[in-house]
């Protein structure tokens, strides 16, 4: 790419950042459509991080206590699952407000 | 793709002009249910027809299902006798075969059958009967005032040097006591978005992947994960945490 046609974009690009122009490409039920994205976007991914924490956590305490107690592995998966399936819920709460504002919000 | 999330509701009666009051019904869903009814009705049916001493093929699956859930329903409530914690086994043993094969109903690849699961009012309902029967058996088991007290918190009934009540301690159930009644309220909606949320996440997945890929193979191994496992799991956790919330309430 030449100078002279980066020279033009960027001036194409400086001149729609005025306000009018701003307003002209995105207002109204586009701007609420996007910002429902956005935020399902963030709500997912932020909302993901503590139960991947979380029940990689108790996989790994749960891997421990199997080493150590083998006999009881049944009983020790059990309890892992259902302990990870609470810890869960925060994730699937994120899930949800973010197929809220997906479907609901941005449809 | 557009369609996900929305529910076939019918806000009249077919062919004639009646409003059905409240909104309307959501008929997928009901009818889904009564089909995962039939299919365990047969399923009981067959497995309990020729009982015998010694036991046909359906008979053997059946008691070892039954049999499986009998020592979690003791190993988790712990009351004294056999009878006392058999109480609780039709309502755990018929709620997990229900959920479980509610989650399946996404494996039929026609428009018609989906998982009654997938609606919140279905996993509402059944989360608010769970919450009302550990209430319930709470209030038998300890006697509406014992049940009532607990729910005011642990300073209540604090005595000072004299034996006289605490004033503070009677004070802090204004705070204790909305606490409480919220945290009863919040398991209703924890329990249930939970389940719902697992299964249209896991449905929507499919979906998604499946159109993108436009592959034979792969959306069988989301199936397989996401409908059958999933499912499985959250049926299992589901009746579980009903089954901990009635030991937590009784004991």
């Amino acid at each position: 790419m030449d100078p002279a046609t980066l020279i033009v974009i960027l001036e194409t690009a400086m001149s729609q950042t005025g306000e009018e122009a701003v307003t002209a490409a995105i207002s109204g039920k586009d701007l609420i459509n996007a910002a429902a994205l956005i935020g399902s976007g963030i709500c997912m991914g932020f909302g993901a991080i503590g139960p991947g924490i979380g029940e990689g956590f108790a996989a790994g305490k749960a891997c421990e206590a199997i080493g150590r107690a083998p006999e009881e592995a049944g009983l020790l998966t059990r309890t892992m699952l259902i302990g990870q399936a609470v810890s869960e819920s925060t994730g699937i709460y994120s899930l949800v407000v973010a197929l809220l504002m997906l479907f609901v919000v941005g449809a | 793709m557009e369609r996900i999330g929305e529910r076939l509701i019918w806000h009249y009666l077919p062919f004639t002009g009646i409003e059905i009051p409240g909104g309307g019904v959501n008929v997928l869903t009901i009818f889904n249910t009564l089909v995962v009814m039939a299919i365990l009705w047969t399923l009981m049916w067959v497995a309990a027809r020729n009982r015998a001493l010694v036991p046909g093929r359906a008979q053997v699956a059946l008691e070892q299902f039954v049999t499986l859930f009998d020592d979690l329903v003791s190993s988790s409530l712990e009351l004294p006798t056999r009878p006392e914690n058999r109480k609780f086994l039709p309502l755990i043993t018929s709620m997990f075969a229900f959920l479980c094969l509610a989650n399946f109903m996404g494996f039929i690849p026609t428009h018609y059958f989906e998982e009654p699961t997938a609606d919140i009012n279905c996993t509402l309902a059944l989360g608010f009967m769970a919450i009302v029967i550990a209430t319930y058996c709470g209030v038998k088991a300890k006697g509406p005032k014992e049940f009532f007290s607990e729910l005011l918190g642990p300073m209540w009934h604090q005595e000072d040097a004299t034996g006289g009540a605490l004033v503070a301690g009677k004070l802090s159930a204004l705070f204790f006591f909305p606490l409480n009644v919220i945290g009863e309220m919040a398991k209703v909606v924890s329990i249930s978005f939970r389940l719902f949320g697992n299964i249209v996440g896991g449905s929507i997945i499919i979906v998604v992947v499946s159109t993108l890929v436009f592959n034979t193979f792969l959306p069988i191994g989301l199936d397989l994960f996401f409908i059958f496992f999933v499912g499985t799991v959250q049926a299992f956790v589901f009746t579980m945490l009903t089954l901990t919330y009635i030991a937590v309430a009784i004991k």
